[in-house]
């Protein structure tokens, strides 16, 4: 068994994966249920000082993502002080408080609140994409100014307060909608003290439509939600990975996680923890307690531990500069491995400049017609295509 | 076979229907897309056509596993301008299909020439893009002199210089296509376009940048400096979309939409949203050209088993629905509605049982049941039901 344990700042975690804010912290008898998966850590649904309802229907699929329109947890935040966390803390692993206010003073003050009430650590987010339009609905007269999207100082005010006010580990959860700038709001969250940070939130305001009835697919005046899961996690990647890049902040990866395969992905890309959520809300809870599992079994059979591979993307990345590897542009045909390959011939069908042909059940690359596109590498199913390019003579 | 008439007029053409390719890898020469008009798209785009030609920085595909979309690290035509105008296009305008040029100048004296030659070779309409997540990172690794800034997302000017310039020089159509980075911003963008002076507005190019790893080397799975690209394909459509509908309900120029149309549903929300072209380019180069065909005899299908005889009566439905959520008093509802199953359509799959996180439904003779003291009415189990057994209305 390889060993998980880890912590953030002086919070020890059994392993690495967290329940970020969502259905599986929505009050304490649920966050002991999930707590019995095994996972390291769970978040609290959003505690804020003015509960609201969720626009009805409130959740929709789609392939590998889903979209939602959930606000905040529907409970005053003395409920969650008095009962929940003092309940949810029963559960022996740490409770992440994610706490919203538009005031930083009273962030803090719920913040105390939840420290007091057995709170390990504390969470605040950036940006939640169908939140202003949702709520103005839902509160007459209730009117919020425009997200500045380029503006992370309300965000570092609340963090500095936050921080002033407790000695736990605080987490800023970077909002998804940043993905074009995200690196002025690590910026503002280092400076005011986070000790780590989530990436990322969903993105959006997004929107599906039932063509049976042209209805928006999901409750308030547009159909408005944030978008999570797999479909995020490319653009994910990529900030995990830039702010790996730039600051030494440790990062939670949230944003599609639904096997071993992808907890390495993001470990590459620099992350130390991993945040699960929408694949815990589409398929079960259990699917918290095989991922564990999966990734035990990933880093024995290959006896690596996650420090290892750790950054590895960001060394790759430095070894294209060191090399002359950053602007490729003669094709290198990748190389078809005739034992792992089973004929399928979807390389062949991907390939648009038919260079493909499947002979005597296996694939055969025509390298005098190959574009070097990579295409079949990453159609292939049994991973018996090997790109060739970033490797010495 | 249905014989719904899909004729569709954009930006003052008549298109035999909706569906078009964007620009991509099925616009990479004229023969090409000489070929690929044989699937009934009714038109289809050059890869970008730019001054000097730009090769691909290899690997440039990554396809996203779990049919999340596909990243892509390229940027224009690795075809010389010249190629284009004096063969390229007219190879391609010998296909059935509309020939649409995307070209880029670096500055909008340039672009206006592109546009000209572009339409003495015989372009149907010009489409111009917006913002590359990637281009400046690879255009610097290609050209290391360059030294390629990027303009702020908000700034409209360069695009409104560009487009003014073009229009001045064409009598053919042009279209202005949004980048993925500007969702947050897409109505400034939207009265930005209607101010240029553009006979239409795209949404959208790629959003970006982003990355997948290769997780057996650690290698980024693109080529240039840090593999970035832009990401394509069913991900992203619920976020253009979203673009298309505000678009439609900012100003009324006519509106390609194109994002992650995979099958004739997606195509159909994007006119339901409000668009009058729908593009379609990611499928079709994972899954080949048929994939067009389909979408386009499929679009007649369900039109017709919907009950409508035109894409007139869909287009812009659901601007109507929202209206009438606001007339209706619905923006806001909260109090949960259970929903209600049809015993007869449900088969007893139990797919809808693990997905309800509040215990509120089981299985009882092989049919699901739901509780509806326990139900909070969040819509995700007639989501997820592969038969509509399970009604649930909220907007009736």
């Amino acid at each position: 068994m390889a060993n998980l344990e880890c912590k953030i700042g002086d919070v020890k975690l059994n392993n690495p994966f967290i329940v970020t804010a969502g259905e599986h912290g929505r009050d304490g008898d649920e966050i002991l249920k999930v707590a019995k998966t095994g996972v390291g850590a769970i978040t609290t649904k959003t505690i804020v000082p003015h509960p609201a309802q969720d626009p009805r229907p409130c959740c929709v699929p789609m392939d590998n993502g889903f979209l939602n329109c959930v606000l905040a947890a529907i409970m005053p935040s003395d409920q969650w002080f008095e009962k929940e966390i003092p309940v949810a803390k029963e559960a022996g692993i740490p409770i992440i408080a994610n706490l919203a206010s538009s005031d930083p003073n009273e962030a803090a003050a719920l913040a105390v609140k939840a420290v007091e009430a057995g709170a390990h650590m504390i969470e605040l987010a950036t940006h939640c994409p169908h939140l202003a339009e949702n709520l103005e609905a839902q509160f007459q007269g209730l009117k919020i100014p425009p997200p500045e999207m380029d503006n992370p100082k309300p965000f570092y005010d609340t963090v500095k307060a936050v921080r002033e006010a407790v000695n736990v580990p605080i987490i800023g959860k970077v909002s998804a909608c940043h993905f074009s700038s995200i690196l002025p709001w690590i910026e503002a969250g280092v400076k005011a003290g986070l000790d780590a940070v989530e990436v990322t939130d969903t993105i959006g305001p997004v929107m599906l439509i039932d063509i049976e009835t042209g209805q928006p697919k999901l409750g308030g005046p547009r159909g408005y939600g944030g978008l999570s899961g797999g479909a995020l996690k490319p653009i994910a990647m990529r900030m995990v990975f830039e702010i790996a890049q730039n600051y030494d902040i440790p990062i939670i990866a949230s944003g599609g996680i639904q096997s071993a395969e992808d907890v390495i992905e993001y470990a590459m890309a620099g992350a130390t923890y991993f945040g699960v959520c929408t694949v815990g809300h589409l398929e079960g809870k259990d699917r918290y307690t095989s991922l564990i599992k999966d990734l035990n079994d990933y880093l024995d059979k290959k006896n690596i531990s996650l420090d290892d591979i750790r950054g590895l993307t960001l060394r790759k990345v430095e070894e294209r500069k060191e090399k002359g590897w950053i602007c490729n542009l003669e094709p290198v045909p990748p190389v078809v491995h005739e034992d792992i390959c089973i004929g399928c011939g979807k390389c062949k069908a991907a390939c648009i400049y038919d260079a493909i042909t499947i002979e005597n059940g296996i694939a055969v690359i025509h390298k005098d017609i190959c574009y070097g596109c990579g295409c079949c590498v990453w159609t292939c199913p049994t991973k018996a295509i090997e790109n060739m390019y970033y490797k010495d003579n | 076979m249905s014989n719904i008439d899909l004729t569709t007029k954009f930006c003052g053409l008549t298109l035999k229907n909706p569906v078009i390719i964007p620009a991509g890898i099925h616009g990479r020469n004229g023969k090409v897309i000489k070929e690929i008009s044989r699937s009934g798209v009714s038109a289809i785009c050059t890869k970008t056509i730019i001054s000097a030609p730009a090769p691909d920085v290899l690997p440039c595909f990554a396809k996203v596993p779990n049919k999340s979309g596909m990243l892509n690290s390229v940027f224009g035509s690795d075809k010389t301008s010249e190629y284009w105008f004096t063969e390229g296009i007219k190879k391609a305008k010998e296909g059935d299909a509309l020939v649409f040029a995307n070209l880029a100048g670096y500055y909008p004296a340039q672009a206006a020439e592109l546009a000209q030659k572009a339409e003495a070779a015989g372009a149907d309409l010009i489409i111009q893009p917006t913002h590359c997540p990637h281009m400046g990172e690879i255009l610097n690794a290609m050209f290391p002199d360059m030294n390629y800034q990027e303009g702020g997302l908000a700034d409209t000017a360069g695009m409104l210089a560009t487009v003014k310039a073009i229009k001045a020089a064409v009598k053919i159509p042009v279209v202005v296509k949004l980048s993925g980075s500007h969702n947050h911003i897409t109505p400034e963008w939207a009265l930005a376009v209607k101010e240029s002076g553009a006979d239409g507005i795209g949404a959208s190019d790629a959003f970006g940048p982003a990355l997948a790893i290769d997780t057996r080397t650690g290698q980024p799975m693109l080529g240039g400096p840090r593999g970035v690209g832009g990401l394509t394909g069913a991900a992203i459509m619920p976020l253009v979309l979203r673009m298309v509908l505000e678009i439609a309900m900012t100003i009324d120029l006519p509106i390609l939409g194109v994002g992650g149309v995979t099958n004739a549903n997606d195509a159909l929300q994007y006119i339901m949203a409000g668009a009058t072209t729908v593009g379609v380019v990611t499928a079709g180069h994972i899954d080949g050209p048929a994939r067009y065909t389909k979408i386009i005899d499929d679009l007649r299908i369900l039109l017709e088993k919907l009950g409508y005889n035109s894409l007139e009566e869909v287009r812009g439905l659901t601007i109507k629905r929202i209206q009438e959520r606001k007339e209706n008093n619905q923006i806001a509802v909260t109090e949960p509605l259970t929903p209600v199953i049809d015993l007869d359509f449900c088969n007893g799959c139990g797919k809808c049982i693990p997905v309800c996180g509040y215990g509120a439904m089981w299985m009882e003779n092989k049919k699901a049941r739901i509780n509806s003291e326990l139900c909070i009415g969040c819509g995700l189990c007639k989501s997820v039901c592969p038969f509509n057994a399970i009604i649930h209305e909220y907007y009736k």
